[in-house]
């Protein structure tokens, strides 16, 4: 088995490239994921375009209200990004945890995860309680705007098209002030079994507001369990801390199973992981 | 194309050599530039094994397709001594009794430079995680990690001298 090896200069190449032969070829972003399914033998492309030069890998921001994030970019790319460190540490602070090393967190890339749209994964749910925007390009087309609500169709599948590529995610500014992340796996080199994304505004009345909460890694796509949409909920408390843990478990009703737990282990911790993610939300209610 | 020429810089000399397409950089290094210091032990990115650092960030390369390397700067365990003078980090996993079979020094190595670049004095807590990217069957990850300890001693007294 083999291929041709591209390495284009540019998304226009790079997509150039695709359109020749959508079903045939495989795309490379940090290669953690795709590379060894091409080395087993599991994907047998006739192409393979690498997207390791094609400009995808810068973070800027377009306006006070958009930050861009070419879809290339590395973990390490965004722990490393002063102006990332006010205006979106959760983010960050997933960066950092990511599984697998310092080689990893300079190899995978933010991209690269949402396309993989892996159940037992750490960003897709992170995307979604961003309210992020996934940028989609083809030759044919152009660009196309996808959001995260809607990106991850299921388990390993994505809402592009076969000659589409994913250039960029774009982040809408400011995120809430309030966030919380909750990662529950249980070796060190593990994929996640649950995790939870919360982030809000909590005003001097207790109410939350603009919050968001989604259960990631536990089902076949993220599970939005609150969306900044909704209209206040209630003021700050045990008690809808109790109630949103039993909203997410009622609304896992189909849990991922897998090597690393079943989907009952799954629905039975969710409403835990719920709880803790809330308490710096409570705290941040409790000062004065 | 199915093979074609690779041109890099391995431990500070240019080489080139003929790779096929679908090696990954870990494969070809080992085949076709005959490095031994890296090796294969899972080909999924969890051993780490197959450490290197290439344009000076520490990757696994049995994830990375050989050719995308063109043009890289790579540096291997095999490059860190000169001569019978250690590295630092060589030095203290020696005296801690850091590894037995020495499979996973590539990875562990490297990481262990990288952490103490950015972190001269790492905690204990700071050098385990930072060893994260590696898996060692051999010696319970204890005695590295003291090797991490004791190089960063090594190091900041190189430096005070």
């Amino acid at each position: 088995m083999t291929f041709t090896f591209h390495l284009p200069r540019s998304a226009g190449e790079a997509a150039e490239l695709l359109a020749d032969a959508p079903e045939g070829t495989t795309l490379v972003g940090g290669g953690t994921l795709v590379v060894p399914e091409l080395a087993s033998g599991l994907r047998r492309p006739e192409h393979v375009v690498d997207l390791s030069r094609a400009g995808l890998a810068t973070i800027s921001l377009l306006s006070e209200d958009t930050l861009h994030v070419g879809a290339c970019t590395t973990y390490q790319q965004v722990l490393d990004c002063e102006s990332l460190r006010a205006r979106l540490p959760l983010l960050q602070h997933v960066a950092a945890q990511i599984t697998g090393g310092v080689q990893i967190r300079n190899q995978g890339t933010i991209g690269g995860a949402a396309v993989a749209a892996r159940p037992h994964s750490d960003i897709p749910a992170v995307l979604v309680a961003l309210r992020a925007t996934l940028h989609a390009r083809s030759a044919a087309r152009g660009t196309r705007q996808v959001p995260a609500a809607v990106f991850f169709r299921g388990a390993y599948e994505h809402a592009l098209d076969p000659d589409e590529l994913l250039e960029a995610i774009t982040f809408p500014l400011p995120v809430p002030p309030e966030w919380s992340y909750v990662k529950l796996k249980f070796g060190e080199g593990s994929w996640p079994i649950a995790t939870v994304v919360c982030t809000g505004r909590v005003g001097a009345d207790r109410m939350l507001t603009d919050a968001a909460l989604v259960v990631g890694a536990a089902a076949a796509v993220p599970l939005v369990v609150l969306t900044p949409a909704a209209a206040a909920v209630s003021p700050l408390g045990p008690e809808l801390a109790e109630d949103l843990a039993r909203q997410a478990e009622r609304a896992l009703t189909e849990p991922w199973s897998d090597v690393l737990a079943t989907g009952e282990y799954r629905r039975a911790v969710v409403g835990g992981l719920v709880r803790r993610a809330l308490r710096p939300l409570l705290a941040a209610g409790d000062r004065p | 194309m199915s093979r074609a020429t690779l041109a890099l810089t391995l431990d500070g000399t240019p080489r080139s050599a003929e790779v096929e397409a679908r090696s990954t950089l870990a494969e070809a290094l080992r085949r076709d530039f005959g490095v031994t210091g890296l090796r294969v032990g899972c080909a999924n990115g969890d051993c780490g094994s197959c450490t290197a650092r290439v344009d000076g960030a520490c990757v696994k390369t049995c994830l990375m397709l050989a050719l995308r390397a063109d043009g890289a700067d790579v540096a291997t365990l095999q490059g860190l001594a000169d001569g019978e003078d250690l590295h630092p980090v060589q030095q203290a996993f020696l005296e801690r009794r850091s590894f037995q079979c020495g499979f996973c020094l590539p990875g562990m190595v490297l990481a262990s430079i990288d952490l103490l670049a950015r972190c001269p004095r790492p905690t204990e807590e700071q050098a385990r995680a930072a060893l994260a990217g590696s898996l060692c069957r051999c010696t319970g990850y204890h005695d590295i990690v003291r090797g991490v300890l004791r190089a960063a001693e090594l190091l900041s007294r190189r430096d005070e001298e």
